[in-house]
């Protein structure tokens, strides 16, 4: 009976250990097991996400070099001639209110995520995707309470910009993107804040299907310009009178 | 003899422990596993990423033309290169008055008769209805949008009011006529094709027409903006 009885336990041990050392193993360099992917391959796509925002953010930042360099121009153009400081004037507001301009400012951030699986690797779809309405009605609530420049996941709302559900993800002028979902407002916080979180109000009702959400006022916010190219193929400028 | 078993059990005991705590830190209380969807979500996000950079690479190049004018010794091409760059960014803002081909849609309150069990307010036309039609024009490429003349801009809200609906702070009733210019047959597509918003207004009793037309006019937004918030931020 003993000698049973250590074999029995040492296999049971041995089987502890294997099990241990196998999960160990694919974890780091396993195959996907079916459905699930092991969680160290995604670091490989976080390395990548972060390369190629950077690569972006460098090569705005040559932009802006070039840009800084024409404003410098039209200031001392501006200097000499009115009617050029005029038009200066109307561009820098034009672009402001394009969207075309790095902003900052006091506002509100909210954030909106899916509800977390249930089980583990068990995410199939996303809650947010298919509800893409409610981030609509959000962006909506904001300019209602006083936004001035509104940005969801460093896309920049502007005059063209659209949110659609496009196969499973959300597309935000024409790209696409995924939750979690953060939305920079700047504007009068208190009045936004309390435009979304009134009662049976747009945050509620998000709550309400399981999505987690949370705002924060905040005193200095920065929102990109929007980075997209300004192509208009069918609407033509009418001369002015 | 005896002995030796059991310290042989105590090193394999201590093997698993420290096995199991090794495992517990690796993983840090996160998941072993996430799902493809993850996977998915991070590739279509490093796409965004990218589509954007070639996006800035070309902004860029239109900057350096630009500057290339600006530095002229004749004020004349940085004066003419303003000009268009003025011109540029007030179509983007939609401060300035378009025209071209597109679509015009009219929206108005059901006239049928109440089903039984129905109610009344699935005939009405909702400020939510309105904001859906934009949005789905503007995922169809609409360049400029107008509901009953008031141009829609960055910044423009549809607030219910009521029984009427408020747009860049002048209030409108029904019927609504929004009016977008950009292509017409992807447009209608998007609104009474298969899934579309306006077919389901449609079923729903809400009179829903959309007809292409040519030479559209839609104003500029009028209104001075006051940014009494946002700064731009200068240098880095």
């Amino acid at each position: 009976m003993a000698k049973y009885k250590g074999i029995a336990i040492a296999a049971v041990l041995t089987f502890l250990i294997g099990f241990i050392i196998s999960v160990q193993i694919s974890t780091t360099e396993g195959d996907d097991q079916g459905a699930l992917v092991p969680l160290a391959k995604i670091k490989g796509y976080e390395a990548q996400l972060k390369e190629a925002t950077e690569e972006k953010d460098a090569a705005l930042a040559r932009l802006s070099e070039l840009e800084d360099r024409m404003a410098d121009i039209e200031k001392s153009k501006a200097g000499e001639n009115s009617s050029v400081k005029s038009m200066v004037e109307e561009n820098e507001t034009n672009k402001m209110l394009a969207g075309l301009v790095d902003v900052y400012g006091p506002g509100l951030v909210v954030e909106i995520k899916d509800p977390p699986a249930k089980e583990e690797g068990g995410e199939e779809f996303s809650l947010i995707a298919y509800n893409y309405e409610y981030l609509l009605n959000v962006v909506n609530k904001l300019k209602e309470a006083g936004a001035e420049a509104i940005s969801i996941n460093g896309e920049r709302i502007v005059q063209t910009t659209e949110i659609s559900l496009a196969g499973d993800n959300i597309n935000i002028n024409g790209k696409a993107t995924a939750q979690p979902y953060t939305i920079n407002a700047i504007g009068p916080g208190d009045t936004m804040d309390a435009a979304i979180t009134i009662r049976a109000g747009i945050v509620e009702t998000m709550k309400s299907q399981g999505l987690v959400v949370s705002t924060k006022k905040k005193d200095r916010i920065e929102i990109p310009r929007y980075t997209g190219v300004i192509d208009f193929k069918y609407a033509k400028p009418v001369k002015d009178e | 003899m005896k002995t030796k078993k059991i310290i042989g059990v105590v090193i394999l005991c201590f093997l698993i422990g420290a096995g199991i705590v090794i495992q517990a830190k690796m993983t840090d209380g996160e998941r072993l596993y996430v799902s493809q969807k993850t996977v998915e979500d991070y590739k279509a996000q490093i796409q965004a990423e990218k589509e954007a950079l070639s996006d800035v690479k070309k902004l860029t190049a239109q900057a350096r033309d630009n500057l290339a004018l600006y530095s002229k010794e004749n004020g004349k091409k940085m004066l003419r290169a303003l000009k268009k760059d003025l011109l540029k960014n007030s179509m983007a803002a939609g401060t300035k008055t378009v025209r071209g081909e597109g679509v015009v849609i009219t929206v108005d309150d059901g006239t049928d008769p109440i089903k039984d069990g129905g109610e009344v307010s699935s005939l009405l036309v909702h400020d939510n209805d309105i904001l859906r039609i934009i949005n789905e024009l503007k995922a169809a490429g609409a360049e400029a949008v107008s509901v009953n003349g008031q141009r829609i801009i960055d910044t423009t809200s549809v607030s219910c009011a009521g029984y009427t609906v408020r747009i860049n702070g002048t209030t409108y009733a029904r019927p609504f006529v929004i009016r977008a210019i950009g292509d017409s047959t992807r447009m209608t597509d998007r609104l009474i094709g298969a899934y579309g918003y306006g077919k389901e207004l449609q079923e729903w009793g809400v009179q829903f027409k959309i007809q292409s037309a040519a030479g559209i006019e839609i104003a500029g937004y009028d209104k001075t903006p006051k940014f009494l918030y946002m700064k731009e931020q200068k240098g880095d």
